[in-house]
C-alpha cells in the first residue's frame, strides 16, 4: 500500500500476494483481485446506489464473498511481483446534467454551480502496465443531447441538486466535484433545466481532505441561443482545494470551445 | 461468323504462336498488376467507408484488367475496327440479351451514389433481415441472422422498401402492456415510468413515453416507448420485459391474460359443479390440481352448456 492508500484515498499502487484475494470497495463499487502466476483475474460489481459512499481498501477476501451476478475479467499475463495499480479516470462521454428543480440566471449574472458525477476505475498491473479494467464506479443513464433524434450525441445523464454552496456538497469516494461557472450574458434570463459538461475533456485532481475534482468549467452564453463558450480551467478553481493532479482527460481539446450547453429536453 | 474468323486470324505460325505467348504474358501480368492496384487502393484507403473502399478498389483493379486484356487481344490478332463496325449490331444485340442486367447495373449505381445502404448495415428488405455483405454490379448480398446468404437484384432493391437499422445512433422500442380491469391504473403508469426511469440503458431524452391504447378485450392496455443506444436495443427490449413483470409482480399488478367469462344471465343459477372422482377431492389425495377431475353439470345429463363449462376454467385458478 502505498502513501496515497494510507492515507485514506483508494487509489495508488498495492503490492498483492500471489494466489491471494483482496477486496476494495470505493462507494457503490466493489472490486476483488486475485493475481495468479499466468493472470490477473477480477471480479467487479456496482450496486445500483448512486450516493453509497463507504469505502474499504484492500481488504482480505474469498470467492465465495462475490455475488453470482459481478462481472469476471481474466487478463492473461506473467505475474511475478504482482502491484495493482488502482486510479480514477474521467467518464467517457460527456455528462448532461438534469437539476431537481431549474436554476434560473438572470441577465448579467455570473453563478458558479457545485456538480458531482461518478469516476471510471482503472486497474493496472504495477504503475505503468497494461490496463486490467476499465468501467464506471455506478452505471450511468445513458441520454441524448440534440435538437431531434436526427442530430445530436450520445451523453451520460445524472440528477443533480445543482448545488450553490460548496459546503452541502457531500464526499463520496468514487464521485468527482466539478464547479461550472454559468455567465449569462444575454438580455434573456437562463433557466437551467439542463447542462452539457464536457467531463471526457477534464482531468482529475485528488486529496485526502477535499476528495476528488475535475478542472473547472465556465459556461458562456452571449446569445439567444442553446450555445455556449466553454473555457476549461487548469484545476479545481476553489480557493483554499489543494489536489494533486491524479488522471488525465479522455479526449484532448482546446481550452476554448463552442458547446451546444443549454439544449432543451426533446418533446419527442 | 465469318466475321469473327477474318478478324482472329487462327492460321498457325510461328509469328503467331509468339504473339499468343504475348497475349498471355499480358494476361497474367494484367491479373497480378490488377492485384497490386486492389490491395494499394484497400490500404490507401482506410480512413474511408467499407462501401466507398470496395469500390474504388473494384475500379482500380477492373482499370488495370481491362486495359490489359484489351492489349492481350490485340496482341493476339484482334482486331478492334473491325468490332466497332459491328457495334451497331452488337449494342442493339447485347441491349436486348441483357435488358435485366443493365437495368440491375444501373440500379446499383443508384444505390451507391444514394448510400441509402452500406456494407455491415442491417437492414430490411421486403421482410427479409440481414447484414450487407456487398453491393455488386447486379445484385446486393445480405447475411441473414440464422446465417443464410440471400442474393438480391439491385433492381428489386431500388422498387421496394428498405428500412436500414444502423443509420441512427439511436432507437425506439414500443413495449406493448395490458393490466386488468381492476388495477388502479394511476399506480400502474407511475410503476412503469418509474422501471423505464431505473434502467440506465433507457435514454433519459428523449424521455419515455407512456400512451393509453384503449379498453381491451381482457386488459387495459399501454404503451411503453423506450429510446436506447442503437446497439442496446436488443438488450434493453430483454431487460425492460423482465423488469415490468418483476415490477408488476412486486407491486401485485395483474397481467391479464385472455379471460372467458360464462354468464347465464341474472336470473338464473350459477353453474352447479359435481365431483366426479371423490377420491382426489381435496383433502381425499395429496395429488395435485392435475390428480383429480371435477366437472360442471347441470344435471344427469350432460348438455351443451355442461361441456362448455367443463372446458372453461377460470385462469385465476391456475396462479
Amino acid at each position: 500500500m502505498d502513501d496515497a492508500t494510507r492515507d485514506g484515498l483508494w487509489w495508488g499502487e498495492t503490492p498483492l500476494t500471489p494466489g491471494a484475494m483482496r477486496a476494495w470497495r470505493i462507494g457503490p463499487y466493489r472490486l476483488w483481485v486475485r493475481p495468479m502466476a499466468r493472470e490477473w483475474r477480477l471480479w467487479s460489481f456496482a450496486s445500483g446506489d448512486a450516493m453509497e459512499a463507504g469505502m474499504s481498501l484492500a481488504a482480505e477476501a474469498d470467492e465465495d464473498d462475490v455475488p453470482a451476478d459481478a462481472s469476471v475479467t481474466r487478463v492473461g499475463m506473467a505475474v511475478d511481483a504482482p502491484v495493482l495499480s488502482l486510479r480514477p479516470a474521467p467518464a467517457d462521454r460527456d455528462v448532461v446534467v438534469r437539476p431537481d428543480i431549474p436554476v434560473v440566471v438572470p441577465s448579467g449574472v455570473r453563478l458558479d454551480l457545485y456538480l458531482t458525477t461518478a469516476v471510471w476505475i482503472v486497474a493496472r498491473a504495477g504503475a505503468e502496465g497494461p490496463t486490467l479494467l476499465d468501467e464506471p464506479s455506478h452505471r450511468l443513464s445513458d441520454t441524448w443531447f440534440g435538437p431531434n433524434t436526427l442530430e445530436g450525441e450520445l451523453a451520460y445523464a445524472i440528477r443533480t441538486a445543482a448545488r450553490l454552496e460548496l459546503e452541502e456538497i457531500p464526499h463520496r469516494p468514487h464521485r468527482a466535484i466539478t464547479k461550472v461557472t454559468v455567465v449569462n450574458g444575454t438580455n434573456d434570463a437562463l433557466p437551467l433545466e439542463k447542462l452539457k459538461v464536457p467531463v471526457a475533456a477534464l482531468a482529475l485532481y485528488g486529496s485526502p481532505d477535499t476528495g476528488l475534482w475535475t478542472d473547472h468549467v465556465t459556461l458562456e452564453r452571449r446569445q439567444a441561443s442553446d450555445e455556449a463558450e466553454a473555457s476549461v480551467g487548469s484545476g479545481p478553481g476553489v480557493p483554499g482545494v489543494r489536489s494533486k493532479r491524479v488522471a488525465e482527460p479522455r479526449v484532448a481539446t482546446t481550452k476554448r470551445f463552442s458547446l451546444n450547453a443549454f439544449g432543451r429536453l426533446l418533446g419527442v | 461468323m465469318g466475321w469473327l474468323a477474318s478478324t482472329l486470324h487462327l492460321h498457325v505460325s510461328a509469328a503467331q504462336a509468339g504473339a499468343f505467348v504475348r497475349a498471355a504474358i499480358y494476361v497474367v501480368v494484367g491479373i497480378a498488376l490488377a492485384r497490386l492496384a486492389a490491395v494499394t487502393v484497400n490500404r490507401a484507403t482506410r480512413h474511408m467507408g467499407a462501401q466507398e473502399r470496395v469500390l474504388l478498389r473494384r475500379l482500380a483493379s477492373y482499370s488495370v484488367l481491362t486495359l490489359f486484356l484489351a492489349s492481350a487481344l490485340r496482341e493476339a490478332g484482334f482486331r478492334f475496327d473491325v468490332l466497332l463496325g459491328a457495334a451497331g449490331i452488337l449494342t442493339v444485340a447485347v441491349g436486348f440479351a441483357s435488358q435485366t442486367s443493365a437495368s440491375n447495373m444501373i440500379s446499383g449505381l443508384f444505390l451507391m451514389l444514394e448510400r441509402s445502404i452500406a456494407i455491415g448495415d442491417i437492414i430490411n428488405v421486403g421482410g427479409t433481415v440481414g447484414e450487407v455483405l456487398s453491393v455488386d454490379l447486379l445484385s446486393t448480398r445480405l447475411r441473414t441472422f440464422d446465417n443464410l446468404m440471400v442474393r438480391i437484384p439491385n433492381q428489386t432493391m431500388v422498387t421496394t422498401q428498405i428500412t436500414n437499422y444502423n443509420r441512427l445512433p439511436i432507437r425506439r422500442f414500443d413495449l406493448q402492456v395490458g393490466v386488468a380491469y381492476k388495477e388502479d391504473l394511476a399506480k400502474v403508469e407511475k410503476a412503469l415510468l418509474d422501471i423505464a426511469d431505473r434502467n440506465p440503458l433507457c435514454l433519459e431524452n428523449p424521455a419515455p413515453l407512456l400512451i393509453s391504447m384503449g379498453f381491451g378485450a381482457s386488459s387495459i392496455n399501454y404503451q411503453l416507448s423506450v429510446w436506447a443506444k442503437r446497439e442496446n436495443w436488443l438488450e434493453l427490449r430483454n431487460r425492460i420485459t423482465r423488469e415490468v413483470k418483476a415490477g408488476f409482480d412486486q407491486l401485485g399488478i395483474e397481467l391479464p391474460f385472455p379471460h372467458v367469462e360464462l354468464y347465464t344471465g341474472p336470473v338464473t343459477e350459477p353453474f352447479p359443479v359435481r365431483l366426479v372422482n371423490p377420491a382426489v377431492a381435496p383433502g381425499a389425495s395429496s395429488g395435485g390440481p392435475s390428480g383429480g377431475t371435477t366437472s360442471a353439470s347441470a344435471g344427469s345429463g350432460e348438455g351443451p352448456a355442461d361441456r362448455a363449462a367443463r372446458t372453461s376454467t377460470d385462469p385465476a385458478a391456475d396462479k
